[in-house]
């Protein structure tokens, strides 16, 4: 196994062809007719697409610099993946070849769906297609495109080509050996298409795409350590080739399971840590949208734990030392006393030792200084309690208690009569 | 005190996504991945032993109309969950029951299945990786089975509406994925064999 190390890292990395020219083969460019097809016809389609969008002066907003040069990219690699001297290896070394196949589904498609080619071809499309073939085009885009229908086709396709007769077919069929990358392409532009898409509307939230690609990661390595621990080896596969390189079959394909296994897992992981990282992000987002000051004390939480330690829903028992600092307004609860029978708000609530203050219409204020939250949304602190006594209309819109013009010096009164109420 | 009648208060939450229902889809992620570490089991003895492992290719004699069986009750299952959803409660009993039936036609033909094999659980590891998996998944209908009886009487006794009916939905969702673990097994057990 030790000597297969540098090789893994090159078969990984799928630009071996320096490693093996010095075996004694001289490497060529060898483009496969059918890839190359396919790829000038992508390149032209998403290049008219793009023109289109600069015609209408959308450049920027649709596709941008960005997305344009994800595609290069996935084109560059693309063509290395089928047309350098490492494909032409690929059909005599397992192991090349599977780097070969990672390299399309979880490296150029991801790629490709980044710089936004089904939008750009449907956009150079569309003025060839009548307005029915095009909604046609759109509904089976929507029919194909259900996550369940995606995951199936997706990790059933990886599955069913693994299999030695099937691989072995498409090994010694040429349009075998294209409807194998062309399916692995297809299904894994679906795939990623769901997990890259922005998470909004009808789309599947964060959650469900972590289960989506975690699965499908499952589904994959599975096989990939399958192949590596395999005792004999389990496809038919022309050895000479890796005899020349000083490789026996078996640790060919050892390596070809290790490349399935690990760089595959590799890829799996960055997606679910991206998902992860888009969650908490999202999560965030929507506390600030809540609550506009809640960004320090939000870092606060995440910065020491003891934040979070000091949060728990339990007021100190009895009356000690703590409790004392906990309700000390600063005011005067005689005064507060006066003040609740002047403004009136026995009127609404009832509250024991205020003279006629024995209203049914708010919540009723006996031991309200042991209560955890006024409001139901506000912990029950000084601050808060005096807060909403000045200003109840503004911390929950439209609820019955009305803004009773009390000042700051009144609510902090009115807050340390109310306190003695435990 | 007025005279109005007294109003039945709803029981049951409006909807599927109750607690109930977060946790039955963690027990599919659980349960899910047991499977598939079964499953792992079989493909990595037949990797590493080849054809020879399995001491019969398995028949489909029984096997491949117990799927459609098991499958048909499914379909039937989501016949019922449909039909409570618009408050048809006759079809939503009837649904269930004969999704019922069919999941106990399965237990039955699966005994026979079994009494069947030549091998035992403790003859070969082949034989082991079978009657741990299928039984494993024997014991998953049985609870569905039980979900789905209790389920039953509840429909039966007029527990559920149009817009509550939270738990048929999730015995369901139990059903279904029961069901969906069988096609892996099937698959892995009884078809690959013919694959080569």
């Amino acid at each position: 196994m030790r000597k297969l190390t540098p090789l893994l890292c090159l078969a990984a990395a799928s630009a071996p062809g320096e490693a093996f020219a010095d075996a004694g083969h001289i490497a060529q460019w060898s483009p496969h007719p059918y890839a190359l097809l396919i790829l000038t016809l992508g390149a032209l389609l998403y290049g008219k697409g793009v023109h289109t969008i600069i015609l209408r002066g959308a450049f920027g907003r649709v596709i941008g610099a960005r997305r344009g040069a994800c595609f290069a990219l996935g084109l560059a690699l693309s063509y290395a993946a089928t047309a350098s001297p490492a494909s032409e290896w690929s059909e005599r070394l397992f192991s090349t070849h599977m780097a070969q196949h990672l390299v399309l589904m979880l490296v150029c498609a991801p790629l490709f769906v980044s710089a936004r080619a089904s939008q750009a071809v449907l956009l150079a499309l569309a003025p060839a297609l009548n307005a029915r073939g095009l909604s046609a085009l759109l509904r089976l885009s929507r029919f194909v495109a259900g996550p369940v229908a995606v995951w199936l086709c997706f990790t059933g396709l990886f599955l069913l080509w693994h299999m030695p007769s099937l691989y072995g077919w498409a090994l010694r069929s040429e349009s075998g050996h294209a409807l194998e990358h062309g399916s692995f392409f297809i299904g894994a532009y679906g795939f990623w298409s769901l997990v890259l898409a922005p998470v909004r509307g009808r789309a599947p939230g964060h959650g469900a795409r972590l289960l989506f690609v975690g699965t499908a990661a499952l589904m994959s390595g599975l096989p990939g350590a399958l192949i590596a621990l395999a005792s004999r080896p389990l496809y038919q596969i022309d050895s000479a080739q890796a005899a020349r390189l000083g490789l026996t079959p078996l640790e060919d394909q050892e390596l070809a399971g290790l490349v399935m296994w690990i760089p595959g897992g590799l890829a799996y992981l960055a997606a679910v840590l991206g998902l992860l990282a888009g969650w908490i992000g999202e999560a965030e987002r929507r506390a600030l949208r809540r609550a506009p000051g809640a960004k320090l004390s939000l870092f606060l939480c995440l910065l020491f734990p003891m934040a979070l330690a000091g949060c728990d829903d339990v007021l100190p028992e009895g009356s000690g030392a703590e409790a004392a600092t906990i309700y000390d307004t600063g005011g005067n609860p005689q005064r507060g006393a006066e003040a609740i029978a002047a403004i009136g708000c026995g009127a609404c609530h009832t509250i024991p030792g205020v003279n006629g203050a024995n209203g049914l219409v708010g919540p009723p204020l006996n031991r309200i200084g042991r209560r955890l939250y006024i409001a139901g949304l506000l912990r029950n602190t000084p601050e808060n309690l005096e807060a909403w006594l000045q200003d109840p209309q503004t911390i929950v819109p439209g609820n019955v208690m009305p803004n009773m013009g009390i000042s700051k010096e009144q609510s902090r009164d009115i807050a340390a009569y109310l306190y003695t109420l435990r | 005190m007025h005279d109005a009648p007294l109003m039945r208060l709803p029981v049951g939450s409006v909807g599927h996504k109750t607690f109930g229902w977060w946790g039955m889809t963690t027990v599919v992620m659980t349960e899910g991945s047991l499977f598939a570490y079964l499953l792992f089991i079989y493909y990595y003895f037949v990797v590493q032993y080849g054809r020879v492992w399995i001491p019969e290719t398995p028949s489909l004699r029984l096997a491949a109309p117990n799927t459609v069986i098991l499958l048909l009750s499914s379909v039937f299952v989501w016949w019922g969950e449909n039909s409570a959803a618009r408050g048809r409660t006759r079809r939503q009993s009837l649904g269930l029951a004969i999704g019922l039936l069919l999941g106990l036609i399965f237990l039955v033909v699966q005994a026979f299945e079994w009494r069947d094999k030549p091998f035992t659980m403790s003859s070969t590891s082949y034989g082991s990786s079978y009657f741990v998996t299928t039984g494993f998944h024997m014991a998953h209908v049985a609870v569905g089975a039980l979900m789905l009886a209790c389920v039953l009487l509840w429909s039966l006794l007029g527990y559920f509406d149009r817009e509550r009916h939270a738990a048929l939905s999730i015995a369901a969702l139990y059903w279904h994925f029961v069901d969906l673990v069988w096609l892996t097994i099937f698959f892995t057990f009884y078809l690959t064999p013919y694959m080569g």
